[in-house]
């Protein structure tokens, strides 16, 4: 059985969500905290609970607002035979059309055969669910056992339960018994007669009462047939299923570690009896290093039987997914909307090829994508200069510094991430306008995006020399001297004039101000091109963020509204 | 019976027949065969009481319930286009007129390709059976066909007894069943008359069946076996006072009998004469539809005055009972008030004619009627119409539905579910209206103006006697 669409209303965190569903088998569920990934895993496990008591409270309604109902339905397709039959949901098929994600009342000819699930919760806590249609809005029940027979397993925070034979469990679901309770009572008897065998020992004590008894029933003439002894009663002391649990020789498998427990339940998922499932994996990465990530990944990716809902922080995770797999998660006051990455008007953006490079970005809440090292490192280098002014960190605010690799590639980049609902900010230099031009500034400004492009045509290395007070110009020239390059050499290839060895000695001119900008930014020997020399450069020019007359200048002013930008925008 | 047959039945996977005549054990086959197969099957007949026979005989034999669905044709049709509106473009819940029928099924039908009925017909079934396939009209044939194209199919009945009414346009076995469907058996023993202990008279019907069928005759000349009888009257000469006293005896015991006309138009209402001949003795009973019910009903809706709608009561009431003339004031009989006096004969009666004028209320007309029909010098001998309407009143009375008509419609579907509220065990039909029923002893009335196949199903309605009346010494004439 897969699940084509999912409705939530009203449900913990979410006050609205509609979601149509790709034909895949493997959703993996990003975006940041709070978005309320967990829930949508929640929703679809209480949409096929398998059992009839479901424990629900307020504070399982939108805001514990118990006034509006929880309502959470789910279109499933692929169903077995039985589903389809007269006794069964016959006459409420409707039809689902995959191309156009679109829902029909009746099946048309080339429709894929789904059920409407309908899960709701009203004040009186009571949950209900039904198979209903447009034309049959009240429904019919949605019985227990046909709920078992979907399959759902939720792999999420560990509980000791879960490698046990407890009705509902992944083991239960594998082991090919009607009634496992009953199969247990043969246990409890073994347990009784091996008991038996040890009576001389472990019943030593218990027997000479029960002599005692005898010799007290014999006097007030009670009749005894045999006589009497101490023993299991089978009515009294049964065991329990969720007793039962998986060992290893005689170790508990609850000691194995975090990460191989969750493996194994996994595992067992897919064995069950029904040939299909619907596996929820909350948070994949935990308790798994990369290369055990990678294995489960392969392992979910092979198996063509059932539908995975993941959710994940970690970029190793996503490495190891496709676009298709991938579905951002995003909430606004309650609303919640998916957006697949692959989606069809988003399949230009080569979001694939961002995954890879940036899988970090994709987790985060904000990116300012940067045309290059260059820009990473100097705005690194002002993150730190932020935080040692008490100001929050970009980390600490959900916002990661993305290098484009080339003015040519921001604005591509720029509108997938828009497109997947991310908040945008580019800082990108303004001397190539070929590779991106103002135009491109304003296509992206259109969209919503934050646009920083240094004045005049400048690149940042540039504007810098022309913004900065002079020492800090001259720090900057002493920075590159120290990181080798022939600095008079380089600045006189620009200016033609004579230039004393000692840097400190530079007159200062706004002729030497470009000279030494198109110096820095030369392209046969660019100065500051690694992220870690642009972060010194910026610790270089520090200082300069204390002169009051630098912060009227572009530089500051650009770099003061990227710092709102990351506070509110 | 072959001995297998129900196996045979069970594991055939085509389009396949079998002659099952009535009171040959066709429903114990049906329900053996359904025993005898693994997954669940669908079993479709024509009327709620052939449904509750076979419900009743699989519980006999223990079939679970889990293996099987039965249901009419017409309910389960329109279930199915009722479950899918949208495709089916049906919406009508309650089909009445014949036309309205003929075009359910031809929608049914067209739902049948569809790849998701297909879907839900595979899922739900593994198989079905089709009851007294000779009262099939042709576009049910359509249907079935149409379903035995997704599903093994197998039909019983018996072309022997398909007599139609000469609006319908009935299946034709020679044209749609013979060439097309796969003969699996036939069943051979008159199982009906051999357990009511009338065996002689079973293995009479038997042979005579195979001359019918052979389209010989048969001589009724004596001697006949026991069970069997013949009265030479002629039932029209009215000169006769006596001819109707071979009705007599059958009134000394408290078991079924049917007196059975021919269905064709002009013994219609024979039925009706007879009955008020027989001061109401025997009752005549009315097709289901109840044409007449519902053009008087109509009328009397449509009229405003009371004048007129007391006259329209009383004229209903006369072809319901006799001597309603002599216990009615001549002023009622106008639709006028009558001013009771000590002369008035029934003042009692009177006093309700008035109070129908005054508020003519559905309350009050059944209160009228009802002192009519317990007015001893009256004898009721059309009881089915009579206590159809009187059950429409009360339906009327109780729930004010907006119109009588309505209360009527409404009645009409009960109706069709439960079968003819008839208690009284003495009656009179046609052919057509008791094909399917069975009663202890039947008369077999102007034999010679049977076609073979009416005479057939006429003279199998008895369990324990028929009584053959005709001048004639061989039939049919």
């Amino acid at each position: 059985m897969k699940i084509r669409k999912l409705s939530i209303l009203n449900f913990r965190g979410i006050k609205q969500l509609e979601w149509n569903l790709p034909d895949q088998n493997i959703f993996c569920l990003i975006g940041k905290g709070d978005s309320t990934k967990s829930t949508i895993l929640e929703a679809i496990r209480y949409a096929f609970h398998p059992q009839w008591n479901l424990a629900f409270n307020d504070s399982d309604f939108y805001q514990c607002k118990t006034d509006a109902p929880v309502k959470i339905e789910v279109v499933v397709g692929d169903l077995p035979d039985e589903f389809f039959s007269d006794q069964k949901y016959g006459a409420h098929l409707r039809g689902w059309e995959k191309a156009a994600f679109e829902l029909h009342d009746e099946p048309e000819d080339q429709d894929e055969i789904v059920l409407s699930i309908r899960f709701s919760v009203e004040k009186d806590l009571e949950p209900k669910w039904k198979v209903f249609t447009g034309r049959t809005p009240d429904g019919v029940d949605f019985r227990t056992a046909d709920r078992a027979k979907v399959s759902v397993g939720l792999i999420g925070s560990y509980s000791e339960k879960q490698l046990s034979w407890a009705a509902g469990t992944a083991l239960a679901k594998i082991t090919e018994s009607d009634n496992l309770s009953e199969s247990l009572v043969d246990a409890t008897r073994a347990a009784r007669s091996s008991l038996d065998g040890q009576r001389a020992t472990a019943l030593k004590n218990f027997d000479v009462a029960a002599t005692l008894s005898e010799g007290v029933a014999k006097k007030l003439g009670i009749p005894i047939d045999d006589s009497f002894k101490a023993h299991l009663d089978l009515g009294s002391i049964s065991i329990r299923v969720g007793g039962l649990t998986l060992h290893d020789g005689n170790m508990p498998l609850r000691q194995l570690g975090l990460g191989s427990r969750r493996m194994l339940l996994c595992g067992i998922q897919k064995e069950n009896l029904e040939a299909h499932h619907i596996t929820l994996f909350d948070e994949l990465e935990l308790g798994l290093e990369p290369h055990r990530i990678a294995r489960l990944i392969r392992h979910i990716k092979d198996d063509t039987t059932g539908q995975y809902f993941i959710t994940t922080h970690s970029p190793s995770v996503l490495r190891e997914l496709t676009v298709d797999q991938l579905h951002v998660v995003h909430k606004v006051a309650g609303e919640v909307e998916v957006v697949h990455t692959a989606a069809k008007e988003l399949c230009e953006l080569n979001i694939q090829g961002h995954v890879r490079s940036s899988a970090e970005a994709f987790l985060s809440m904000k990116v300012i994508i940067c045309e290059g090292a260059t820009e990473v490192g100097f705005l690194r280098g002002l993150d730190n200069h932020w935080m040692k002014h008490n100001l929050s960190p970009l980390s600490y605010l959900g916002t990661v510094l993305l290098d484009a690799h080339g003015a040519s590639k921001i604005t591509s980049l720029a509108a997938a991430f828009k497109a997947l609902r991310y908040e945008v900010c580019v800082v990108g230099d303004g001397d190539a306008p070929l590779q991106f031009s103002e135009k491109d500034a304003k296509g992206l400004a259109e969209k919503d995006i934050e646009v920083l492009i240094w004045s005049d045509q400048l690149a940042l290395e540039q504007r810098a020399m022309y913004d900065l007070p002079w020492n800090s110009v001259q720090a900057t020239v002493k920075l590159a001297q120290d990181l080798g390059f022939d600095v008079c050499a380089n600045v006189r290839s620009k200016l033609n004039v004579v230039l004393d060895k000692d840097i400190m000695k530079w007159p200062e001119s706004v002729a030497l101000r470009k000279a030494i900008g198109d110096a820095a930014k030369a392209k046969a020997s660019p100065w500051f091109k690694s992220v870690s020399d642009a972060q010194a450069w910026f610790e270089a020019i520090a200082p300069a963020f204390d002169d009051p007359g630098f912060k009227q200048r572009d530089l500051a002013t650009k770099l003061n509204q990227l710092r709102a930008w990351v506070d509110h925008g | 019976m072959d001995e297998d047959l129900p196996e045979k039945l069970a594991a055939f996977v085509g389009k396949g027949y079998v002659i099952a005549p009535a009171g040959y054990g066709k429903t114990h086959l049906i329900a053996m065969a359904v025993k005898a197969s693994s997954q669940r099957q669908l079993i479709l007949t024509h009327t709620y009481a052939g449904v509750h026979a076979i419900k009743k005989k699989m519980q006999a034999l223990s079939v679970p319930a889990s293996r099987y669905q039965v249901d009419t044709i017409a309910s389960w049709a329109l279930r199915l286009c009722l479950c899918f509106p949208k495709t089916s473009n049906w919406y009508k819940e309650y089909p009445t007129s014949g036309k309205e029928w003929a075009k359910l099924y031809e929608t049914a039908t067209t739902l049948l390709p569809r790849p998701f009925i297909e879907r839900f017909v595979r899922s739900s079934y593994s198989g079905f059976y089709v009851d007294e396939y000779q009262d099939c009209s042709s576009q049910q044939h359509q249907l079935v066909d149409g379903l035995a194209a997704k599903l093994p199919c197998r039909l019983l009945g018996d072309p022997m007894q398909a007599i139609f009414d000469f609006t319908d346009q009935p299946v034709d076995w020679v044209q749609h069943v013979y060439p097309h469907y796969q003969l699996l058996g036939k069943l051979e023993k008159p199982w009906r008359w051999h357990s009511a202990g009338a065996i002689e008279l079973g293995d009479w019907l038997d042979a005579a069946s195979k001359r019918f069928r052979a389209g010989e005759k048969i001589s009724i000349a004596a001697p006949l076996p026991k069970g069997v009888k013949r009265i030479s009257v002629d039932l029209m000469d009215f000169t006769t006072p006596g001819r109707l006293n071979f009705f007599f005896p059958f009134l000394a015991h408290e078991e079924t009998v049917i007196a059975i006309h021919s269905g064709n138009p002009r013994s219609k209402n024979k039925t009706h004469k007879l009955a008020q001949a027989l001061g109401g003795k025997f009752s005549s009973i009315e097709e289901v539809e109840g044409k007449n019910l519902f053009s008087f009903i109509r009328k009397l809706d449509a009229e405003q005055s009371s004048k007129q709608k007391l006259c329209l009561v009383i004229d209903f009431t006369k072809k319901c009972c006799n001597a309603v003339d002599g216990i009615l004031s001549a002023a009622t009989k106008r639709g006028e008030e009558t001013k009771v006096t000590k002369a008035t004969k029934y003042p009692g009666l009177a006093d309700l004619a008035n109070a129908y004028l005054a508020a003519p209320s559905s309350a009050n007309l059944s209160r009228f009627i009802g002192e009519i029909q317990s007015n001893p010098t009256t004898s009721t001998y059309r009881r089915d119409m009579l206590n159809r309407f009187m059950k429409i009143l009360r339906k009327h009375a109780e729930n004010s539905q907006p119109s009588l008509l309505e209360s009527a419609h409404r009645y009409q579907r009960d109706f069709r579910h439960s079968g003819r509220p008839i208690r009284h065990n003495k009656l009179i039909g046609t052919t057509l209206l008791v094909k399917g029923l069975e009663y202890d002893h039947a008369i077999v009335l102007e034999a010679e103006s049977m076609s073979p196949r009416e005479l057939y199903v006429a003279l199998t309605r008895g369990a324990k006697s028929v009584t053959i009346v005709t001048l004639h010494t061989t039939i049919p004439a």
